[in-house]
């Protein structure tokens, strides 16, 4: 049981109730205490400063980031990702020769022609030489790309073999080599040429996501600076009126500070972007196009040159041909009209001349082949006179590696003017955004002590 | 993060040892120390095995037959074609359309491939097509149009040569064609130019002496031939590769992708002719009679070969072309007999 006890002692309770009370009250007491300490002068000054210091900071440091994010970006554009998609392009072209020469020295019977088989171990050098410089710096970055690149570098050396057995069969005077050398030609035009044509369209579509995301200038670190560039002309009015004196010097130095780097950086991101849009305009996306109506040109002469060795009535060679043509056709025809684009369009419309001529002679060779003139039509199509299809694919072939090259060197200008107007503006982003808050600090520190 | 030096120490210590294991194992840990900072660095992609060389364009492997083997419509003897015009060549020919057309034209044009060593192939040293059907073909365009010179090769695949008669691509294909009752039904036939059998051509000491060792292995042919027919049809067992041209047949046996090539002992000769370590071996599967295909609504051109290739055997051409290609399969046999229809 429990016992009850009558009289039940106050002091316990008392004991309890002093604190409470006491603890009840001095809250009530501090936060009063803090809040009059608040709408003292001395507060409010603090409170500005340090939102001022804070803003001025992360403007800074945002404007420092954005800055060397960009440079960042366009310094692997220029040193790295151009400079491969532009090997890709080389190496399909250098592949894409190799074969065309190897097969045109199969046309006529005998030894192959010295030149056509110089151009042959010319074009193999190159395109292993190509195939170092598609694959600098993309191993680590880009898995497809570089499962494409293996493959490339391991069929590389099976093609080569197989070309070589077919010409010391041809050199023994068995019919067996041109069975190899088609086996050749078909791994090449099959597989190889295909997997390089990936490869260059991958690399092009980077260089060209990479100058999209910085063709417009970097809003964000401009908007904070001027949201700092505010409120610190905003903290100078309240300042002179709280201290009842003239405009805060400190705060002005912040101001100015500030000011000076939201200039800079509208003056300098401005032309930045400006430039990367350009690269883009006048630049990689017309070099896109090139490339590809190169590749076409090449492709439209693989199929006309082994469609007349393989003697093919089947006609797919011939429809091949008007297919790839047709669509290079269009890509010259769609060039210059663009308007926008100004650079290389005087090549280009060399290219469509030589393209219409080319075609022209083409026709030729169809009328020659229907006639069942062989002889004739393997003569215009490897002759070496002006009006034949050799001396047209040249030309055209010669006017958009020209064209190339031309928009590309516009292309690295462009990104280079892009990456050096950044030049200093990330540390000087840094060192006025610390300058700015010294500012706040020196300006206030003075005024604060007077209320001590 | 896996590091990558730890994924090649995994593969590489049969190689190098397990003193490069280990310090491939410390640079793992030091890298994995140094917080994996880096993007994952290279990683080598596996791309399997290297040894397996390319087919040529257009080489698959053929589907078993359907249904029992047909021996095509019967059609009595199809060896038997079209008797002559009365005038034997040199004397022209009467009057008739299509005949005129291809001396309008002034090129006789004839359907061959450039893979069938010995029948037609590319010399390599002039880039002339050569051979026993070229040099046929090139008496034929002697008596059609006046010169053997004027004649027109189409390379065509063996599968291309029924359709190239019908579509009138050619006037004639002379490409070691086996008359039979099934591609009559489709296109017409002169004479009998030459009489074939069907063997296999194996590498030496490969212990393949025949038909019946092929059982399991993987035997090539041109698509579209009767050497297809007949080799599943003789060994079921068989897996037969198909390719566009004979010369493919013997870059597949090269390239070790086959076992054997079967196919008439003529172009099994020609193949044989162009790498000294293989042999023909084994019994004659087959007669295959060659004859030259023809479009069949050009009954006028069917007489005019025939009138040709009966000038051949006459004055001694056939047997000259014969010894000028065809000594390697022994002495001439003599032109075989024709059979005429009427």
């Amino acid at each position: 049981m429990v016992a009850v006890r009558e009289a039940p002692s106050t002091e316990p309770l008392g004991d309890d109730l002093a604190p409470r009370s006491v603890g009840s009250a001095d809250p009530q007491g501090r936060y009063g205490r803090l809040s009059e300490f608040l709408r003292t002068t001395p507060a409010k000054m603090l409170a500005l400063g340090t939102a001022l210091i804070v803003v001025a900071l992360v403007a800074g440091t945002v404007a420092a980031i954005q800055v060397a994010d960009r440079q960042r970006t366009l310094d692997t554009l220029l040193n790295q990702v151009e400079p491969q998609a532009n090997a890709t392009q080389n190496l399909y072209s250098s592949l894409s020769i190799a074969d065309a020469a190897a097969t045109t020295a199969f046309i006529f019977g005998g030894i192959e022609p010295a030149v056509v088989r110089d151009r042959y171990t010319q074009s193999i050098g190159e395109a292993a030489a190509d195939l170092i410089g598609a694959s600098s710096g993309i191993i680590a970055t880009n898995a497809s790309g570089q499962r494409l690149l293996t493959e490339l570098s391991t069929g590389l050396p099976v093609y080569t073999g197989l070309i070589e057995t077919a010409r010391s069969y041809n050199r023994s005077g068995y019919p067996v080599g041109t069975a190899y050398l088609r086996e050749a030609s078909s791994m090449m035009q099959s597989t190889l040429l295909p997997i390089a044509e990936e490869l260059h369209s991958q690399q092009a579509e980077s260089v060209v996501q990479n100058q999209d995301e910085f063709a417009t200038p970097p809003w964000l670190a401009i908007g904070l600076l001027l949201l700092s560039l505010i409120a610190l002309v905003v903290g100078l009015v309240l300042l002179a009126g709280w201290t009842r004196r003239m405009l805060n010097p400190g705060l002005i130095l912040s101001a100015v500070a500030i000011a000076a780097l939201l200039g800079w950086l509208l003056i300098a991101g401005l032309i930045s972007s400006t430039s990367t849009g350009r690269a883009l305009e006048q630049g990689a996306r017309p070099l896109m196009q090139l490339t590809t109506g190169r590749i076409l040109a090449q492709q439209a002469r693989a199929d006309e040159t082994l469609g007349l060795v393989r003697r093919d009535v089947k006609g797919g060679y011939a429809e091949a041909f008007g297919t790839h043509l047709a669509r290079l056709e269009e890509i010259l025809a769609e060039y210059p009209n663009d308007g926008r684009v100004k650079v290389a369009t005087d090549l280009v419309s060399q290219a469509a001349e030589a393209e219409k001529d080319w075609s022209a002679a083409h026709e030729r060779v169809q009328r020659l082949l229907d006639n069942g003139d062989w002889a004739g039509a393997a003569a215009v199509v490897t002759g070496p006179g002006e009006e034949d299809s050799t001396a047209h694919f040249a030309r055209a072939d010669a006017a958009l590696d020209d064209a190339i090259v031309t928009t590309r060197s516009e292309l690295r200008a462009d990104i280079d003017r892009a990456h050096s107007t950044l030049y200093g503006l990330g540390s000087g982003a840094l060192v006025l955004s610390a300058v700015a808050a010294a500012g706040v600090g020196v300006g206030l520190w003075p005024r604060l002590r007077e209320y001590q | 993060m896996t590091s990558p030096a730890s994924g090649s120490a995994g593969r590489r210590p049969t190689r190098q040892g397990w003193r490069t294991a280990g310090a491939v194992l410390l640079v793992a840990a030091s890298l994995m120390t140094a917080g994996c900072t880096q993007a994952e660095p290279g990683i080598v992609a596996d791309t399997g095995g290297y040894t397996e060389p390319p087919l040529p364009e257009g080489a698959t492997i053929a589907p078993p037959p359907t249904g029992p083997p047909t021996n095509g419509a019967n059609c009595g003897d199809p060896t038997a074609s079209l008797r002559p015009f009365p005038g034997i060549p040199p004397e022209p020919p009467p009057p008739s359309a299509s005949l005129a057309e291809i001396q309008t034209r002034g090129r006789l044009i004839v359907g061959l491939d450039t893979g069938s060593n010995l029948f037609s192939f590319r010399d390599p040293a002039t880039g002339a097509i050569e051979g026993f059907d070229a040099d046929i073909a090139r008496e034929l365009a002697r008596d059609l149009v006046g010169d053997p010179n004027r004649v027109e090769f189409r390379i065509l695949p063996s599968v291309g040569r029924i359709p190239a008669l019908m579509n009138s691509t050619v006037d004639a294909v002379v490409k070691t064609m086996t008359i039979t009752c099934e591609r009559r039904e489709k296109v017409d036939f002169s004479t009998v130019y030459f009489e074939a059998k069907q063997r296999v051509l194996a590498v030496k000491g490969s212990g393949i002496t025949g038909a019946a060792d092929l059982a399991g292995k993987r035997v090539c042919a041109a698509e579209g031939t009767t050497s297809v027919d007949r080799i599943q049809l003789v060994q079921p067992e068989a897996t037969v590769v198909t390719v566009p041209n004979w010369g493919d047949c013997l870059v597949v046996l090269q390239q070790r992708q086959v076992d054997a090539v079967s196919t008439d002992d003529s172009i099994l000769a020609g193949l044989a002719a162009q790498d000294p370590y293989l042999e023909i071996v084994g019994e004659s599967l087959s007669s295959e009679p060659y004859g030259i295909g023809i479009n069949k609504s050009d009954a006028d051109l069917v007489r005019m070969v025939n009138g040709s290739l009966e000038r051949m055997r006459r004055d001694g051409t056939w047997n000259r072309i014969y010894d000028r290609w065809l000594r390697v399969l022994g002495p001439s046999p003599g032109p075989p007999v024709p059979h005429y229809l009427d």
